[in-house]
């Protein structure tokens, strides 16, 4: 296989393997497992979760050589994603805090 | 959509003037399919009118509500019931034309007939469950509306699961239609379309959690899930399969191969 | 099966390491299908969302029931199994077919992975009493993670058809990537499931 090509996959995944070990840590982090509303923690989950799909769709899915449709698509379909989890996210937070 | 007639008019063979309008219409070559396709509009229109505007029973009501509010929904619905569901009855029959239309598309494919044949098989008998026994149903509720509370209730759920209940063979079809499509070499339909097919039998699997809740706004038969955003789903997909079954008609060309590419194809 | 080698859009039928530089990769269909699909889910993510902040108490309770562990876990082995699946579409590429059939093969195992953590999984929440019908989050835990799971069933049918055509003499890379796009698809649809199901408090 093109080496050059091999070794990005590789560093792909190792980054993606990376980020979830580092979600699981930070959840573990205190005593015991945290549960409890956290609007922080949860944009965050929320904002690397969808940079995860990102990587997924632009390296493994090849969407960075695609003709600037597909591009935009997929860059569309990740903003409305974040808009749609993160908007009844923080304006329950919001009402739950007044 | 309104241009076809048209098109059935300039299209050769015309035979010399003279001839009434409606044989110069029979000479058409595709005068059958065409009648099919708009069979098959008239049908979509009765039913989208009177299950949403007459009978108004789309959107569901609620599986939740107790029986006053059951009894009280159908003396608010009597006469729409009534009204909406004896056109029902006069033009449920002309299903038959869209089914035979999509069989056809898949008789035009380079498949076995067994994809045809099974098609049509499986939605003559969803027919009567998922339309004919919701109306029934409705109909008897709504007839008598002095009948014992407890059997109008039952009548309600009966109506409402009976019409959930076609959704398994719903989805066996589209899955038929599906393979038909992704297996074909006569370029009948674009491939996007036969998975679209799957989004389709997909959101039939969703509606399954129906049976398992009577009261959840998000998974019951008029749940969020459940029923609008199927319904979505639905509405796209019968749009995208009328415009492609007309396309069809305009491409065909009788033969045995691919099927000519026409002016408006592309995907 | 072989009809299928008809490829909706063969006109990007490439073989070797030289690519242009603005090719779509697999089938212009298959892409629809996955935004389709990408969409539909966002609308019931959406949902989730929505009923959620309606008692957020409940449902982080609900929450810690579930095995935040055997989640990492299910993550991990999808996101390997992109990785292998990424790797077979370039083997294919460059005609390597001894690599790509192994990648494949590799991708199939993992998925079986998924498939048996997901079913201790359930039968793990099924055995301490949680159902679909328990409560808002157990119906949606549930409700998400069976349609990925049909997701993931109906994938061994499209990685089946990727190696049957790594078999072929003439293999058609279109359809092989149309097997790996859907494939990824089922990666990271899970991984928005996972974060909403797992992580988000």
């Amino acid at each position: 296989m093109n080496a050059a090509f091999e070794k990005r996959l590789g560093i792909v995944w190792a980054i993606l393997s990376a980020i979830t070990a580092a979600q699981y840590l930070v959840l573990t982090a205190g005593k015991g497992i945290l549960f409890a509303p956290n609007a922080a923690l949860t944009t965050s989950v929320i904002v690397v979760s969808l940079v995860k799909v990102r990587l997924i769709l632009r390296e493994f899915m090849d969407v960075r050589h695609a003709p600037a449709l597909l591009r935009r698509v997929a860059d569309i379909w990740l903003a409305v994603t974040a808009a749609s989890l993160l908007g009844p996210y923080l304006a329950g937070s919001l009402l739950w805090a007044s | 959509m309104t241009t076809a007639p048209v098109d059935m008019l300039q299209d050769p063979p015309v035979r010399p003037s003279g001839i009434g309008l409606l044989s110069r219409w029979r000479s058409h070559p595709k005068f059958e399919l065409w009648l099919a396709w708009w069979t098959m509009i008239v049908f979509y229109n009765f039913f989208f009118v009177i299950f949403f505007g007459v009978a108004r029973i789309q959107p569901p009501p609620d599986p939740a509500w107790d029986v006053p509010r059951v009894v009280e929904w159908f003396s608010s619905h009597h006469n729409g019931l009534l009204i909406g569901f004896s056109i029902t009855f006069v033009v449920a029959g002309l299903t038959v034309a869209a089914n035979a239309l999509i069989a056809y598309s898949m008789w035009r494919m380079s498949v076995s007939r067994a994809f045809a044949y099974t098609y049509i098989l499986i939605y003559s008998l969803s027919a009567v469950p998922g339309m004919l026994l919701t109306c029934i149903a409705l109909v008897v509720g709504a007839m008598r509306p002095d009948r014992d509370p407890e059997v109008i209730h039952w009548l309600y759920d009966f109506a409402f699961m009976a019409f959930d209940g076609t959704m398994g063979v719903f989805l066996i079809g589209s899955l038929i239609w599906m393979v038909a499509i992704l297996l074909d070499k006569n370029r009948v339909f674009p491939k996007w379309f036969g998975y679209l097919n799957l989004c389709n039998a997909l959101t039939e699997v969703v509606v399954a959690p129906a049976w398992l809740f009577n009261g959840d706004s998000t998974f019951a038969w008029h749940g969020t899930i459940t029923w609008w955003v199927d319904m979505v789903v639905f509405m796209t997909y019968t749009g995208a399969f009328i415009t492609l079954l007309k396309r069809m008609i305009e491409r065909e060309d009788f033969g045995n191969g691919p099927m000519p590419d026409g002016s408006s194809t592309a995907p | 099966m072989t009809n299928l080698a008809i490829p909706a859009g063969a006109r990007n039928a490439t073989s070797g390491t030289a690519r242009p530089a603005r090719t779509l990769p697999a089938t212009p269909d298959i892409w629809f299908f996955v935004f389709f699909e990408a969409f539909l889910f966002t609308a019931y993510f959406t949902v989730y969302m929505v009923r959620r902040t309606q008692d957020v108490g409940l449902f982080l309770q609900s929450q810690a029931q579930l095995s935040l562990a055997t989640g990492v876990v299910n993550t991990l082995i999808l996101l390997v199994s992109s990785w292998s699946m990424a790797r077979c579409v370039q083997a294919a590429r460059e005609g390597s077919m001894q690599a790509a059939l192994r990648n494949a093969f590799l991708t199939i195992g993992f998925a079986l992975a998924f498939l048996i953590v997901k079913v201790s999984e359930w039968t793990v929440e099924i055995e301490k009493g949680f159902s679909f019908t328990t409560n808002g989050f157990f119906a949606f835990y549930y409700f998400l993670t069976a349609i990925h799971f049909i997701h993931l069933l109906i994938g061994f049918i499209f990685l089946g058809v990727v190696v049957h055509q790594l078999r072929q003499p003439v293999r058609s890379q279109p359809l092989i990537e149309t097997g790996a796009t859907y494939w990824h698809m089922v990666d990271f649809l899970w991984i928005m499931i996972f974060a909403l199901l797992y992580l988000m408090r």
